[in-house]
């Protein structure tokens, strides 16, 4: 599916489903600190299904301990929900899929098994092992299916990370600096499957510093820096103002914080 | 549950696939297996003594600390930066998968088990000394190694419920630390001030390990009582000592289960710092394992000093005023301990005439050089490789190799008078002796980084660390021999010619080792042009 094709589809959902859609992912007053220090102080932020968010910010700003605290990976204080439930019970994490800042593989188990294992972790029905195959097509790993964790490169690993975060058809997707080590044909593709889950009604968090690779495919935007969200847009309000790109806006507000 | 043991499922058949993919590896787990069966059938002047209990008290005192520094090491790290069980892709995946986190908890402690396991094969390779220094029998075997599996098993559990128990409370961490220090403190206070009533000697040492209230030191002591009540046949006692031992861990985990699955964060940090020293291993990077915690930098060590190759000498030097103490480290701390503990049985032997003097020196020399062998399989040079400079700096290759471990041999010439110093104080040797040994001790010290440097030049690029280890005891075990056969020929001759000449083995020993560490590392100079990663 085209990147412009995909794009129309989203507006057109937009346009029939109005401001109907629902809350994914609610995070409120959510405070991470390691010891006196703080990772991150009282974050306020919301998606909705069927939208892109995307968390900016510099080095050291707090986006992996956020994207961690929403993953239930981490102590935290205030409240994070997914679609309603809380985000470390067993019912949120149905729904939750995860791309990490650096893949790791179960070394001894093969491209397929690590499939094999998600669909019985998630205790997905006969129809994944499809969607694992095509997942396996799109991501170019279908060649390499037998082969061990340990074996891949570090970009293979990254794709079969894709693959077990897409795998249980998550309804919120939560992606750490996920275009790192990717090769250009593989960023096409994830970039398109990003906007395909999103016309699907698929909430997609991007916690990334590399502005330029979520340009033109973000409906909301949250600018980190020092652990506080000092910037938060939306998509329609900069467009119906006239506004910056996402690039301009990232400089004018980190720039003004610094 | 069903997931999980997919996974171990896999994760074990797989691993024998790839074992038979490579003959090699093979070979080498065969050869293990035929020594561990070796070890384990009694050789006749063995079993002789065997099944005795005259060395409980050696064996008591061995089995504390040994599974005390287990222990303590463990306590220490669940207090400060935690311990995981958990790799990096379970917390990538399985953490974040709807798997309830009590089933994922179970599966990290089965595999923690099964670590464990291969860790006791090991101590296997043991069997032949238990029987032969500690008179133990089959039973008395069984206990040793059921008691450092238990140790290592428990150990790790307890470390992960008091990591979960303190840290997010500093109060709590500061009270864990309070008590591991004082209970530590209070048994070597003890220590003391026994062995000022008694004497002093070894057989005070032996007395106090020997009393029953060392049983009750936590954890260390109740697994010294299972594994003594086991071999003196009082089985009552081992059994009782092993449910309280059970009780602690068991309560662990169902205090971990209860803290709202907020474990993960307790194991996380752990993972990702024990992944990131895996990776850098992987890639052929040392990394320095100190460097998550405090570094002192003050002065630079480097202005004024060295040029050309030698600055590899001196930024070692400034590396180690930064992360140890002055020109030692924590190796050097093992083997002053280990002279210590030496030195007072050789002070207890020689006393009562059952040692001459100088066997103690040459014991004291090949023990002691024994220990470093393995404190260095890995030093500072195999981390200097893993980085640019080494290769690019313009100098000779064999003068960059040797400067690059330089470091070493000084470090281990202050070390080893410091450990034959306290030898020759306690054992009476004459005092040439400590500087002598020092002097060997230091020149194996660079023999030992000249086999690392062949080793690295036979295997190439990034070994495993198995072929690595196999590699470097192959041909540690051949440069040696004749130093070992030129030391000990020239040591006998003077002991029965003349007395005074004794020190002329430890000299020839010093230029062996040094000759041969520079002849190698002048045969081995193309490790620079084809290791570079």
């Amino acid at each position: 599916m085209s990147f412009g094709r995909t794009m129309y589809l989203h507006v057109l959902m937009h346009a029939i489903t109005g401001n109907r859609r629902t809350m994914m992912l609610q995070v409120s007053h959510l405070t991470k600190k390691y010891g006196s220090t703080a990772a991150n102080e009282d974050l306020n932020f919301s998606l909705q299904a069927g939208e892109i968010g995307v968390l900016l910010g510099p080095n050291g700003a707090g986006k992996s301990t956020a994207i961690k605290c929403i993953m239930g990976l981490l102590r935290f204080s205030g409240n994070i929900e997914i679609d309603g439930h809380a985000n470390k019970s067993e019912a949120a994490k149905k729904i939750m899929g995860y791309v990490p800042e650096l893949p790791a593989l179960y070394e001894l188990l093969t491209v397929e098994e690590h499939a094999e294992f998600i669909i019985r972790a998630y205790k997905l029905d006969k129809s994944a092992y499809a969607y694992a195959d095509e997942l396996m097509d799109r991501l170019e790993l279908t060649d390499i299916r037998t082969k061990l964790g340990k074996e891949l490169s570090k970009g293979m690993q990254q794709k079969v990370s894709i693959m077990c975060a897409l795998l249980p058809r998550p309804k919120m997707l939560l992606l750490d600096e996920p275009l790192v080590g990717l090769d250009p044909h593989a960023i096409k593709e994830l970039k398109n499957m990003l906007l395909e889950l999103r016309t699907q009604g698929t909430a997609v968090f991007v916690s990334t510093h590399m502005i330029d690779s979520v340009e033109g495919m973000w409906d909301q935007a949250f600018i980190m820096v020092k652990g506080h969200i000092v910037a938060a847009r939306s998509r329609e309000e900069e467009e119906q103002n006239g506004k910056e790109s996402l690039e301009d806006l990232f400089f004018s507000v980190t720039e003004g914080n610094a | 549950m069903k997931a999980l043991s997919y996974l171990l499922r896999t994760d074990i058949k797989n691993w024998f696939r790839q074992l038979l993919k490579k003959p090699g590896l093979l070979v080498l787990y065969a050869l293990c297996i035929v020594m561990v069966a070796f070890a384990l059938i009694p050789g006749g002047r063995e079993t002789m003594a065997a099944g005795s209990t005259d060395r409980l008290p050696i064996m008591r005192a061995v089995v504390f600390l040994i599974f005390g520094l287990i222990v303590y090491t463990n306590i220490s790290k669940g207090l400060q930066s935690g311990s995981t069980f958990f790799s990096m892709p379970d917390v990538n995946i399985l953490f974040t998968s709807p798997i309830r986190p009590q089933a994922v908890l179970l599966y990290g402690v089965i595999r923690q088990m099964g670590m464990s396991l291969l860790a006791t094969l090991f101590l296997c390779f043991q069997i032949p000394n238990m029987r032969n220094l500690l008179h133990l029998d089959g039973k008395g075997i069984f206990a040793v190694i059921s008691g450092w599996f238990i140790v290592l098993v428990c150990s790790q559990v307890i470390s992960l419920s008091i990591y979960s128990l303190t840290a997010p409370h500093p109060k709590r961490r500061k009270t864990g630390n309070y008590l591991l220090y004082g209970i530590t403190g209070a048994f070597v206070l003890g220590m003391i001030a026994f062995l000022a009533y008694k004497g002093g000697d070894m057989h005070a040492v032996l007395d106090y390990f020997a009393m029953p209230f060392v049983n009750y030191v936590p954890i260390v002591g109740w697994i010294l009582a299972y594994v003594t009540g086991i071999i003196t046949g009082d089985y009552l006692t081992a059994l009782l000592f092993l449910v309280l031992l059970l009780f602690f861990p068991v309560l662990g985990i169902v205090f971990v289960r209860r803290t709202d699955s907020d474990y993960y964060e307790d194991v996380l940090q752990a993972t990702e710092r024990t992944y990131a020293i895996r990776q850098a291993a992987k890639d052929g990077k040392a990394t320095m394992k100190n460097s998550q915690g405090k570094v002192r930098t003050g002065k630079s060590g480097l202005v004024g000093k060295g040029q050309g190759a030698s600055v590899f000498f001196y930024r070692h030097l400034t590396e180690q005023r930064r992360t140890g103490l002055m020109i030692l480290d924590k190796s050097s701390l093992i083997i002053i301990a280990a002279a210590v503990i030496g030195g007072l049985i050789f002070q207890n032997l020689t006393g009562s005439g059952e040692l001459e003097p100088f066997a103690v020196s040459l014991i004291a020399v090949g023990g002691l050089s024994y220990l470093l062998y393995f404190l260095t399989i890995s030093g500072k040079f195999t981390q200097e490789l893993s980085k640019p400079f080494l290769y690019l700096i313009p100098a000779p290759d064999v003068l960059k190799l040797f400067y690059s471990n330089l470091s070493v041999v000084l470090k281990s010439f202050v070390e080893g008078l410091i450990a034959f110093g306290i030898i020759t104080f306690f054992a009476g040797l004459p005092a040439w002796y400590m500087l002598m040994a020092a002097l060997v001790y230091a020149s194996i010290s660079l023999l030992y980084a000249a086999i690392s440097i062949l080793t690295q030049r036979i295997l190439g690029g990034n070994p495993s660390k198995v072929f690595q280890t196999l590699i470097y005891m192959l041909c540690g075990g051949i440069l040696l021999v004749p130093s070992l056969a030129a030391f000990g020929i020239l040591e006998g001759v003077f002991y029965f010619a003349n007395r005074n000449l004794l020190y002329v083995g430890y000299m020839a020993a010093v230029v062996y080792n040094f000759g041969i560490s520079f002849l190698v590392m002048y045969l081995a100079r193309g490790v620079l042009q084809e290791s570079g990663s």
